[in-house]
């Protein structure tokens, strides 16, 4: 098991409204900003999307690390979005072997 | 859009919930406000449910005579609830079809008449024999008396419907067929209730801004000796306004308390608060 340390943080300080927490990100609307203008809300600014730990650490693991620590870390935290992360990330660094578990787990493939 | 009075989404749906009184014109709606029930709905001789689809066009709509101090809405369902009576309409079936296009069908037309009868229920509260009879049956019961007992919350998922009480018991009914299959006792009264993604456990969230879970799976013999289902857990998080589980995994939850949003897995905080 790996032993990285990450920086513990603070809750996130917001007053937007939880709409959805999904793939381990979470989208809020600023409603007290979108009132202020209610005819023009701007996606850009009034949403605000978090990411959760988990999937944070990965990226970060993944950019830190190679492929496999962080395949491990992935397994034991184990989660579609982490998956198709490194899904990615194997692929673009042509690691096909990688990219194909990856895409099993998180079971996006075609079916025949 | 006139009397609006809330606005609800799950799926690819949103439904609109609205008064059907005809707009007061001569009176200054601020010198003189509409009479409104006890949590604040305005009354009505009828309200509409507007069902719309993701492009926000109307697709269906139904009429109830229940006042809709509470509303929830899944993919399948749309649940209404005043302080005493209950009505729940599937508008959408498992095989992605809305309900009314179904029973509209040509080809269909007897099997999805006779079908569209189970898609509504209207039953008050206390009624026992949930699970028989149709809007018709049980249309009369509204007009008793005053419950002794009012819902104070409601909240569903694909698989149930929780029906919490001011005395904190909460009624779980079984979708998508409407029938009670148990009842547990809160230690608090609620405010708002959301069930996690796959109906193991529900976050409340009690007139005191205090938030709890609740494990409807857990098993324990009581005092007496009886098996008793389901655990009000002894976890507590003050000044909440909002929960949101995961869609996707059973244990994650975020949480708003004041402006600080904290995200949880069971129990524990994801991020460690500063000292």
């Amino acid at each position: 098991m790996l032993a990285l340390s990450f920086p513990s943080r603070s809750p996130l300080r917001s007053s937007g409204y939880l709409c959805r927490f999904d793939d381990l990100t979470t989208t809020s609307v600023l409603l007290d900003d979108v009132m202020a203008q209610p005819d023009k809300p701007e996606r850009a600014t009034m949403v605000v999307q978090h990411e959760t730990r988990s999937l944070r650490d990965s990226r970060m693991l993944l950019a830190r690390t190679g492929l496999k620590d962080s395949a491990q870390f992935i397994e034991d935290n184990a989660h579609p979005r982490l998956w198709r992360l490194l899904a990615e990330t194997a692929l673009e660094k042509l690691d096909l072997n990688t990219a194909e578990k990856a895409f099993v787990a998180c079971q996006d493939y075609p079916v025949r | 859009m006139k009397r609006l009075i809330s606005v609800h989404a799950a799926g690819e749906n949103c439904v609109l919930v609205t008064g059907t009184d005809p707009e007061d014109t001569g009176a200054d709606p601020l010198a003189t406000p509409a009479a409104s029930g006890p949590y604040g709905t305005p009354l009505s001789s009828q309200y509409i449910l507007i069902l719309c689809n993701a492009i926000g066009s109307p697709v269906d709509s139904k009429y109830v005579d229940v006042r809709p101090d509470h509303v929830t809405m899944t993919p399948f369902h749309v649940a209404v609830a005043s302080t005493d009576t209950l009505y729940v309409w599937q508008y959408r079936t498992a095989v992605s079809k809305l309900t009314s296009v179904d029973a509209s069908g040509a080809a269909s037309a007897a099997s999805g008449l006779r079908r569209k009868e189970g898609r509504e229920r209207l039953f008050h509260v206390d009624d026992s024999s949930v699970g028989g009879g149709g809007v018709a049956a049980a249309a009369g019961s509204g007009a008793a008396a005053p419950v002794a007992d009012p819902i104070c919350s409601i909240t569903a998922s694909s698989k149930y419907l929780l029906v919490a009480r001011e005395s904190g018991v909460v009624l779980q009914f079984s979708l998508p067929v409407v029938s009670l299959e148990n009842r547990f006792t809160l230690r608090c009264r609620p405010a708002v209730m959301q069930l996690n993604c796959d109906s193991t456990r529900f976050s409340v969230i009690d007139i005191h801004a205090t938030l709890s879970l609740f494990d409807m799976e857990a098993r324990a013999t009581n005092a007496m000796g009886v098996l008793t289902q389901g655990e009000h857990l002894p976890f507590e998080r003050r000044d909440v306004w909002q929960a949101v589980w995961a869609a996707d995994y059973p244990d994650l939850w975020a949480v708003m308390e004041k402006t600080r949003m904290y995200i949880f897995r069971g129990t524990e905080p994801e991020e460690p608060t500063l000292r």
